[in-house]
């Protein structure tokens, strides 16, 4: 491998350890979040912390497009021309920069239409990736190693659980504004309970389909 | 086929995730903990975030040179193996039980104890690494090829990064205690404020070093 190679493939594991690493912090963090022992500015505040934290495994599941399909593509293991490459890195690098203003902007409304606009993105991509996986299961077209293939079939899976996260947690965010617009009551700390238990198991799933790849990728099984 | 040097070189990264990855949440919460818009109440909770999310790098650092050595050892690069090997594990076993037991029995005589040996494995571990490394870079020691040197050498320099984070944070409880029985005044957030601040070098230079590493490993070069 050629070192400007080497580079691709460091980044595309140093996004790995920031992926799995940075989560560590997130799940923490959020169980002080949803105590009702804390009163809700303590709450609301551990709340924007969590979302801080959290914009390290966003950021690194948006740049591992970009850098997994250039590390398949460095190995050989991929039939289509580098103009793809390209357009991987700059939807990668306009796609960043959504989810980093959708983080940044304070205007709900603002950025309600675009929320949706990446959660409907997130369903593209994995049915995308699922097809592009399939069709080089059965063709070597135009991933030509069966399990890098399986690793894009296992990122596909990976935004399906964030999809589910962001599906799970809806009644958690209604009982948390009603929470912090009305105060705490038993129902609507069980509702922010029960939601969030749910979207942390989208969560644990994120995190064994992440280590999966991340050994797949090591192992490298021709199968 | 699976073979053992595959999965010790999973291991290898696992525990880069848990100690980069999980490292930028400890990094993130300390500066929320002297940010004076966050009541007590949250920093208290964010000082246990920080307490129980450092634990992982303390752990993953140690077991990374055992780790290290068998891998260089199943590349034929290093001439530490079999009974030796053994040794090296028995010995970095006794020294996490020792570094927990400081963290676990913290304040208590006793940790200080652990705390004070754990003290002295790292300055005597930081010499024989130091020595071995450069000896091996000027062609006559241990490891077989510079880069590897070059490895063994940063991690004897980020375990010197360690030790700064360590000196540096050391008033950063006693701090943290004073600003919860006193509350918020000029002083007591002055006092918390110290050792974040000063502690941030230690820490880039600690990052420079791992990121250093992982490159280093991943490119493997021949210098």
């Amino acid at each position: 491998m050629e070192f400007w190679q080497s580079l691709i493939v460091w980044l595309h594991l140093l996004l790995f350890v920031y992926w799995l690493g940075g989560d560590i912090g997130v799940f923490y963090t959020s169980f002080f979040r949803n105590n009702p022992k804390y009163d809700v500015e303590t709450r609301t505040l551990l709340s924007r912390i969590t979302g801080d934290i959290d914009m390290a495994p966003r950021t690194t599941m948006v740049l591992m497009v970009p850098t997994g399909f250039s590390v398949a593509a460095i190995h050989g293991y991929l039939t289509i021309s580098s103009t793809w490459l390209i357009a991987f890195w700059i939807f990668g690098a306009v796609w960043l920069a959504l989810v980093w203003w959708l983080h940044l902007e304070k205007d709900a409304a603002k950025k309600a239409p675009w929320a949706k606009f990446d959660l409907r993105l997130r369903w593209v991509l994995m049915l995308t990736f699922v097809g592009i996986a399939i069709s080089s299961f059965i063709s070597n077209q135009p991933i030509t190693q069966n399990f890098v293939a399986l690793k894009l079939l296992i990122f596909a899976g990976t935004i399906g659980c964030g999809i589910g996260i962001r599906v799970a947690a809806r009644p958690y965010i209604a009982a948390f504004t009603e929470i912090k617009a009305e105060g705490s009551t038993p129902e609507r700390e069980a509702t922010l309970q029960a939601s969030a238990k749910a979207a942390r198991n989208w969560v644990k799933g994120i995190w064994v389909l992440v280590a999966l790849a991340a050994f797949i990728g090591t192992w490298q099984p021709g199968f | 086929m699976l073979d053992a040097q595959t999965l010790w070189i999973m291991v290898h990264v696992v525990l880069l995730v848990y100690w980069l990855g999980a490292d930028i949440s400890v990094f993130y919460s300390s500066f929320q903990l002297i940010k004076t818009e966050n009541s007590p109440e949250t920093r208290a909770a964010i000082a246990k975030v920080l307490g129980f999310v450092n634990a992982f790098p303390g752990i993953a650092s140690i077991l990374m040179l055992p780790v290290g050595l068998m891998l260089a050892n199943g590349k034929g690069l290093s001439p530490i193996s079999g009974g030796w090997l053994a040794i090296v594990w028995l010995l970095a076993g006794v020294w996490l039980l020792i570094s927990v037991s400081a963290a676990s029995q913290r304040g208590t005589p006793l940790g200080k104890t652990y705390s004070n040996i754990d003290l002295w494995i790292r300055i005597v571990l930081i010499a024989v690494l130091t020595i071995a490394a450069i000896a091996s870079l000027g062609g006559g020691g241990l490891f077989a090829t510079n880069w590897l040197a070059l490895k063994v050498l940063l991690f004897a320099f980020v375990l010197v990064c360690g030790l700064g984070i360590r000196f540096t944070f050391a008033g950063l409880g006693p701090a943290f205690g004073r600003f919860m029985a006193e509350g918020s005044t000029p002083e007591t957030e002055a006092a918390l404020r110290v050792p974040v601040i000063r502690v941030k070098p230690w820490v880039l230079a600690l990052w420079a070093g791992l990121v250093a590493m992982s490159l280093l490993g991943t490119a493997q070069p021949s210098l």
